[in-house]
């Protein structure tokens, strides 16, 4: 009569395929095996058998040897529940060394969260030293593509209306004269939308300068943009993305579906606290410039009657801050000693800006190779339809050569936008 | 004496044991195994689909039973994660970089039209590699009763074939495709083995070309659905062809059966927005495992152990997902 602790089952040798007939018993941490043929024996320890492929299958018990194709089957119940009660004491303390497959996945699947947990979070400041080596043409060449994928290489172009908007340009950069490279160019398009290319252009486009009420509005748009081109949301963007997409994609091989729109998901944090950052240095060039922000205000009112309430839920998904949120931050903003962005001709000028073009449309285009023309020392009165001015520019105070580093940046942004080529939209 | 001799004249021939696979997985568990295999992935980035694709396929295997001995399955996720590991570490990654460096030095357009095709080119026969190689790594690890299984083909003779039959397949319009999957059939099976055993496929290539050619002719008209009856027909035609020693087998699949099979686990896959993928994989096997009758049973005592064939990794498969076992 065999004991609970010993019964009979078979043994396979990975010679051939027949099963020998055994007698198995358990001593404490090892298995007796017996052939009932031969009478011959032999031990197994528990340290000496595989358990990433040994387990209980219909009843019975399959254990697998580490040193090569040999296996033990307990058939007998009562055999099967000592060993595996015996079993689970011994990997209690045995843990990983009976585990390699496991303890490699931890390894292997915390180093992978750990590094790029690290990088998704280190980005943003990674690529500010990054961002100022890029050369101007790959900053072109960016910015092309951009115009091309939106469709808005298509330039509006009158000189009193380039004249007005770099005088804008120059009123909302009063104190930060690094900004002063920054070319606004009206573009043809349906979208409204204002946006910053690569090569720090700003495109805005006919729609949003025809929607636009007043010159304030205009202006708020444009301290948003220069706001990017400030901290180089676009080319860090750009840089970030591509970094982390291409090293996810080149991980995970064919398996990277899932991970791409977790990472895309992921990226609208990073592309809301750019656009709050933008938000943020627009209203200082704005108070340097003494314009009001309630003209922006009024654009993103007309923008959140469009889109709708968005929800607790879906603002997790969304590029940019709830745009209810961006009018009641504006509209609060107080600026001190405010006056009109610019006058009635200049105003005129730009909202005519594109209705000029389309007599011309297509003949200017713009790219990499365009390049503003200087205005005439007075384009006011070269358009025709001057008038008499009703808004006064004011006089600013002189500003310091450049703005202080932490009003520059003052906070640490996080990740990019989805598309490495998408320019920073409003 | 004479009434003996008549009587044992006039018995009946018995006729050929039949045998059957038997499948003991549980879809509850099955679908345990891939939820819990879907959320790790995605929170480690994907490294640990190794792992669970490891999973997957040792539950496949261990609950397929044939004469009550479950089939095992012998990978490692460290199998597949290393031998990954090293496919990036030697092909991709230097590729990757020659590919940037290039595009960076040389703005010029033939250089940007033509390094991407090169580079196409490339990955696909590394892709052709890597196929067989994630076959004859699945056969190796493949056991049953302790001897393993293995797929002897050299990559050499896989991947000429391939091409061959790409390449007339694309000049004929894909009238060759039966001679060519003849020929596949022909290469893989006759080098399949159990232990030292090894399979033999002896196919008539014509039960393939007139039915092809068939269903070829109605695939304007059936949106390419017609070729799942010669599918079916070339399921039947692999089973009834194919022997291991007097072992041999019958699928009796239909095509009404196969598509039926598709198009309800196609749905199922599309409406929980792959969740169910277990249970689709987990019909496939049992329709296969319905539908299949195994008649006599080879000389196990004449099968040995195998000699150690080459130690393929899954790894480069995995990675360019070029693994299509159970569709994981």
């Amino acid at each position: 009569m065999l004991t609970a602790a010993e019964s009979n089952g078979h043994f396979l040798d990975g010679e051939t395929p027949n099963p020998i007939p055994v007698r198995i018993s358990l001593l404490e941490t090892s298995l007796r095996i017996v052939n009932l043929g031969t009478q011959k024996s032999l031990t197994w320890d528990f340290a000496s058998i595989d358990w990433e492929h040994s387990r209980p299958l219909n009843g019975h018990l399959r254990l697998k040897h580490k040193d090569g194709d040999h296996w033990l089957v307990a058939t007998a119940p009562a055999l099967v529940a000592e060993i595996e009660t015996e079993r689970k004491h011994w990997l209690k303390r045995h843990f990983w060394s009976a585990r390699p497959d496991a303890k490699l996945a931890l390894q292997a699947c915390l180093a992978t969260v750990l590094l790029f947990g690290g990088l998704w979070l280190g980005w943003p400041v990674l690529t500010k030293p990054v961002a100022r080596i890029i050369p101007q043409t790959t900053r072109d060449n960016l910015a092309s593509a951009a115009q091309g994928m939106m469709g808005m290489s298509d330039a509006c172009y009158s000189p009193a209306g380039d004249a007005a908007l770099q005088r804008l340009t120059q009123r909302l950069t009063v104190k930060r004269p690094d900004l002063r490279r920054i070319k606004v160019i009206a573009v043809e398009s349906n979208m409204v939308n204002a946006l910053t290319l690569a090569n720090d252009s700003i495109l805005v486009t006919s729609a949003i300068l025809q929607q636009a009420d007043s010159p304030d509005e205009l202006a708020g748009v444009l301290a948003h943009e220069f706001g990017h081109v400030a901290h180089q949301h676009v080319l860090r963007g750009f840089i970030g993305q591509a970094t982390v997409g291409v090293m996810l994609s080149l991980v995970t091989g064919a398996h990277g579906t899932e991970i791409e729109y977790i990472n895309r998901f992921a990226g609208t944090a990073h592309t809301r606290a750019f656009e709050a950052e933008a938000d943020q240095t627009g209203i200082v060039l704005l108070r340097d410039a003494r314009i009001s922000s309630h003209g922006l205000a009024a654009f993103f009112g007309r923008m959140a009657k469009m889109e709708g309430v968005s929800t607790r839920f879906t603002k997790y998904f969304a590029t940019h801050p709830p745009t209810a949120e961006r009018e009641q931050l504006m509209q609060q903003t107080d600026i001190a000693g405010a006056t009109p962005a610019m006058d009635l001709r200049d105003w005129r000028a730009i909202k005519e800006m594109c209705k000029d073009n389309k007599k011309d449309a297509g003949e200017t285009r713009i790219g990499p190779s365009y390049r503003r023309e200087e205005p005439a020392d007075d384009p006011v009165n070269e358009t025709p339809e001057a008038a008499e001015p009703e808004i006064i520019m004011p006089d600013p105070e002189p500003a310091p050569d450049v703005m202080p580093d932490d009003e520059m940046a003052p906070e640490e942004p996080t990740m990019p936008p989805a598309d490495p080529d998408k320019p920073r939209d409003l | 004496m004479a009434d003996t001799l008549a009587t044992l004249a006039a018995a009946p021939e018995a006729p050929p044991a039949i045998h059957k696979l038997r499948y003991t997985g549980a879809g509850s568990k099955l679908f345990g195994i891939w939820i819990s295999n879907w959320f790790l992935t995605i929170v480690t980035l994907s490294v640990y689909h190794f792992w669970g694709k490891t999973k997957i396929r040792r539950y496949f295997h261990e609950n397929v039973l044939f004469q009550e001995e479950p089939f095992a399955y012998l990978g490692t996720g460290r199998e597949l994660f290393i031998s990954a590991l090293k496919f990036f570490a030697i092909f991709v990654l230097p590729l990757g970089l020659v590919l940037i460096a290039v595009t960076f030095l040389f703005q010029n357009k033939t250089v940007l039209i033509v390094v991407p095709i090169f580079y196409a080119v490339v990955f696909y026969c590394l892709k052709l590699y890597a196929q067989l190689s994630g076959m004859r790594y699945r056969a190796n690890r493949m056991s049953w009763r302790g001897i393993r299984f293995a797929l002897k083909v050299r990559k050499s003779e896989y991947l000429k074939l391939l091409i061959t039959i790409f390449v007339l397949n694309l000049v004929t319009l894909g009238l060759y495709r039966p001679y060519g999957e003849y020929r596949m059939l022909n290469l893989l099976l006759n080098n399949l083995a159990y232990g030292n055993q090894h399979f033999t496929y002896q196919g008539d290539k014509r039960e393939l070309t007139s039915r092809y050619w068939l269903n070829w002719l109605l695939v304007p008209f059936t949106l390419g659905l017609s070729l799942m009856w010669y599918r079916a027909r070339l399921q039947r035609h692999i089973a009834k062809s194919t022997r291991l020693g007097a072992m041999e087998f019958r699928y009796n699949i239909t095509g009404g059966q196969l598509f039926w099979l598709s198009f309800s686990n196609a749905l199922m896959v599309l409406f929980s927005f792959g969740l169910l993928g277990a249970y689709a994989l987990q019909r496939r096997l049992q329709l296969f495992i319905d539908t299949l009758k195994i008649r006599n049973l080879p000389d196990f005592k004449a099968i040995k152990k195998a000699e150690k064939s080459a130690d393929d990794q899954g790894g480069a498969a995995d990675y360019l997902g070029a693994d299509e076992d159970f569709g994981f």
